[in-house]
């Protein structure tokens, strides 16, 4: 069941042409590994009186270890499952996607032990019989729930909460209204209690996260476009700004006054990437970075590139092929527009600008726009995991 | 990936002193139902502190020793406010460097408290620099590290003795005395239905007989006469039966405390019955439905023989007193769904 979900392969149901294709989960968790990660959370340990102390820092510029948050002492000499565990239960229910850790055998942080990307792969010890006797052994609290595991929100948002099966393979970011379940057929827009419950909890999560984190030190070999993807808070107010675009008070939809206030929602959108891309450079960087994927397939059907195996009826291939390479044209046109309409969004929402509010006065055009800007991360993420596999060795 | 842990017999670590048992204190053990999806009560603890161990905690309380200057003592002191050490309160003083009555106090020290989310420390140094040990609230974690002569020597010499009663810091359990013969019931809430707690001296069900005596007192008049009606005849009898089938028991699982003295729960039952408007009594001692549920099943007559079959199986059950079983609370839903479906239709009509 949720294996589906951090496993490699595709599922055959989602995937048409026969040779292997890594799932987006996979190339979204590949390119978000730990050398790739913009954020950092720091844990060291100490021994003493045959313990081993985890401690995480709070600060960069502190003076003693009484600083720092200790967070627990365990039996003998330091093992690192029993600490990545313990790192993994201190951040349960929160969302760290391009958030590292990193632990360290000293106070100074100068001596790197470990590193690796919060997720159940990374934290969890692969040798299951010795996970079971820690677990038998009670020195550290082990998380058994799959959601507990869930720090990139993938299976609070991709499981269906009614049979526990994936809602699809191959839809990475979390729009309500495509999630919709094909094996008992729950459709998670539909039951708007469960929706805006599940939207409450991601926000509150999100908000939470945000406690202890440092840039990482170097950053020359990691992407800059690697910034501008996030797979939960850009969704996540989307959806709210949809929904107060269609008419709904935000009051009488949220409970706004229960578990989900104005600043989580401020927060949220500055996570977001609505927040990167009123930014001018950054706005022309993501054009650029994303028209390339647009450009390729536009040069392919003008060069004469192979046609998709389903033809098109009453064409011939000429026409097709002359089709095709419009149609992409108009996409990358449509994709500028969107992006230039949606960098004001931030500036909006906030009430920094007054005077352009009448273009998002059409709830329609907004959603259609923000499900369009969903598919072009998800070919963000294609063109990084090509450049992640280009460098490996 | 990772395949995570599901172990069925996983267990309590051992502590040095006898706890009272998992499940809850003088049930009857046989009529235990579990919670959806917990195991055994024991599991069911485990899984919690797994859940919220001390390092997923977000608050703490620091606890520190300060040795006595000359003197072979030390005081347990509690740091409040972390930046204003004057007023850091004395939990306790014992004799040189004693960690077993460092957290013996350290318990006794919240005991009847709710500590769920808060993790204790207990440090050195008021600093904090050298921490000894940390757990989370709870007999297993506080006992960590004791040896049971620990637990005689400091019972002999001090009088300090854990306070096992108040330290269910996560509330697993709930407490009632029997209403029958006053007996001390308590379950674990967290692993079972606390509505199937039964008192193993009296067979009484304290929960279940105080939350029903509260339903069905707010139906009283429909058999006393007297008084308002707040809740109609039918709906009492169905809820009520509904709830007994759900956890297997029957009228004399009830103690009448909500009730008056000449009414018992099953005369009450009874009485229901007789004033149902839903159930009319038919000759020969069966039940017909009432006209406005026939008129509304009289398309489909082998549902109505059904319902009217189901209906008179359930009035035979009530006038003998039960027990009641999942059957006869299936049937009690059906009844209630048919009768509103039928009002629904002749609103609708009209």
């Amino acid at each position: 069941m949720t294996s589906e979900l951090v496993r490699k392969e595709p599922s055959s149901l989602t995937n048409l042409n026969p040779d292997e294709q890594p799932s987006i989960f996979w190339k979204f968790r590949q390119i978000f590994e730990a050398d790739w990660c913009t954020e950092r959370k720091i844990y060291w340990y100490d021994v003493r009186f045959n313990r081993t102390r985890l401690w995480q820092v709070t600060k960069l510029d502190r003076e003693s270890k009484t600083q720092d948050k200790l967070l627990g002492i365990f039996p003998g000499e330091p093992d690192l499952d029993v600490l990545k565990l313990a790192i993994g239960g201190a951040n349960w229910e929160r969302i760290l996607t391009g958030v590292r850790w990193e632990i360290y055998s000293d106070f100074a942080c100068s001596q790197l032990v470990a590193m690796g990307r919060f997720d159940i792969i990374d934290l969890m010890s692969t040798d299951r019989a010795k996970l079971e006797r820690i677990y038998r052994s009670d020195i550290v609290g082990v998380k058994t729930s799959i959601t507990d595991w869930d720090f990139d929100g993938i299976f609070r948002t991709h499981i269906c909460p009614i049979c526990n099966k994936a809602y699809s393979q191959d839809l990475l970011m979390f729009i309500p209204s495509w999630m919709k379940c094909n094996n008992c057929g729950f459709s998670l827009s539909d039951d708007r209690g469960r929706c805006s419950n599940l939207i409450k909890v991601l926000l509150s999560r999100l908000v939470r996260s945000n406690e202890f984190h440092f840039p990482v030190k170097d950053k020359d070999n990691i992407p800059v476009a690697i910034q501008l993807i996030d797979v939960l808070p850009t969704p996540l107010i989307a959806y709210v700004i949809g929904e107060i675009l269609d008419g709904l008070p935000l009051s009488q939809s949220y409970d706004l006054g229960i578990g989900m206030t104005h600043q989580d929602l401020t927060t949220c959108l500055e996570m977001s990437i609505f927040n990167k891309i009123r930014i001018p450079i950054i706005r022309d960087g993501f054009i650029d970075f994303v028209s390339t994927y647009f450009d390729e397939q536009i040069t392919h059907y003008k060069n004469g590139g192979h046609l998709p195996k389903i033809p098109m009826p009453g064409t011939n291939d000429d026409e097709h092929r002359q089709y095709l390479t419009h149609d992409w044209q108009d996409m990358k046109q449509r994709f500028i527009d969107e992006t230039m309409l949606l960098s004001n969004l931030a500036d909006w929402f906030l009430g920094r600008e007054i005077t352009s509010t009448d273009e998002y006065h059409e709830a329609s055009f907004f959603k259609g726009a923000l499900s369009n800007f969903a598919y072009n991360l998800e070919t963000m993420i294609e063109l990084l995991w090509q450049e992640k596999k280009g460098g490996m060795p | 990936m990772n395949d995570l842990i599901r172990l069925s017999d996983v267990h309590l670590p051992a502590v040095p002193i006898v706890l009272p048992p998992h499940e809850g204190q003088n049930l009857e053990a046989s009529a235990l139902i579990l919670t959806h999806g917990a195991k055994s009560a024991e599991q069911v603890i485990v899984d919690f502190r797994n859940r919220y161990s001390p390092e997923s905690q977000r608050w703490f309380r620091r606890y520190y020793l300060k040795a006595h200057r000359n003197r072979d003592r030390t005081s347990l002191r509690y740091a409040w406010n972390l930046d204003i050490p004057s007023t850091d309160r004395t939990v306790g003083i014992f004799k040189g460097d004693d960690l077993a009555a460092a957290q013996i106090l350290i318990g006794n020290n919240m005991a009847g408290a709710w500590m769920s989310s808060i993790s204790w420390h207990l440090c050195e140094d008021r600093d904090g620099d050298e921490p000894v040990a940390i757990g989370r609230f709870d007999p297993w974690s506080l006992l960590q590290d004791i040896t049971p002569a620990d637990i005689v020597r400091l019972r002999d010499a001090r009088g300090l003795v854990p306070n096992i009663e108040g330290w269910d810091f996560d509330n697993f359990y709930m407490h009632r005395k029997c209403p029958s013969c006053g007996q001390k019931i308590s379950i674990n809430m967290f692993a079972f239905n606390i509505d199937s707690a039964q008192c193993n001296k009296c067979g009484v069900r304290p929960f279940l007989s105080c939350a029903l005596g509260r339903l069905l007192h707010l139906a009283l008049p429909a058999v006393t006469g007297q008084g308002e009606q707040i809740l109609s005849a039918d709906q009492a009898l169905l809820n009520t039966v509904e709830w007994l089938g759900d956890v297997n028991a029957g009228t004399d699982h009830l103690h009448q405390e909500e009730l008056p003295e000449h009414i018992t729960p099953h005369l009450m039952l009874e009485g229901l019955l007789k004033n149902s408007r839903l159930l009319a009594a038919a000759p020969e001692g069966r039940f017909a439905l009432a006209p406005t549920v026939m008129n509304h099943l009289a398309d489909n007559q082998d549902s109505a023989s059904m319902v009217i079959g189901a209906a008179n199986l359930l009035a035979k059950t009530i006038q003998e007193g039960g027990p009641f079983t999942d059957t006869h609370a299936a049937t009690a839903r059906l009844l209630q769904l048919v009768e509103r479906d039928a009002l629904k239709a002749l609103k609708e009509l009209n």
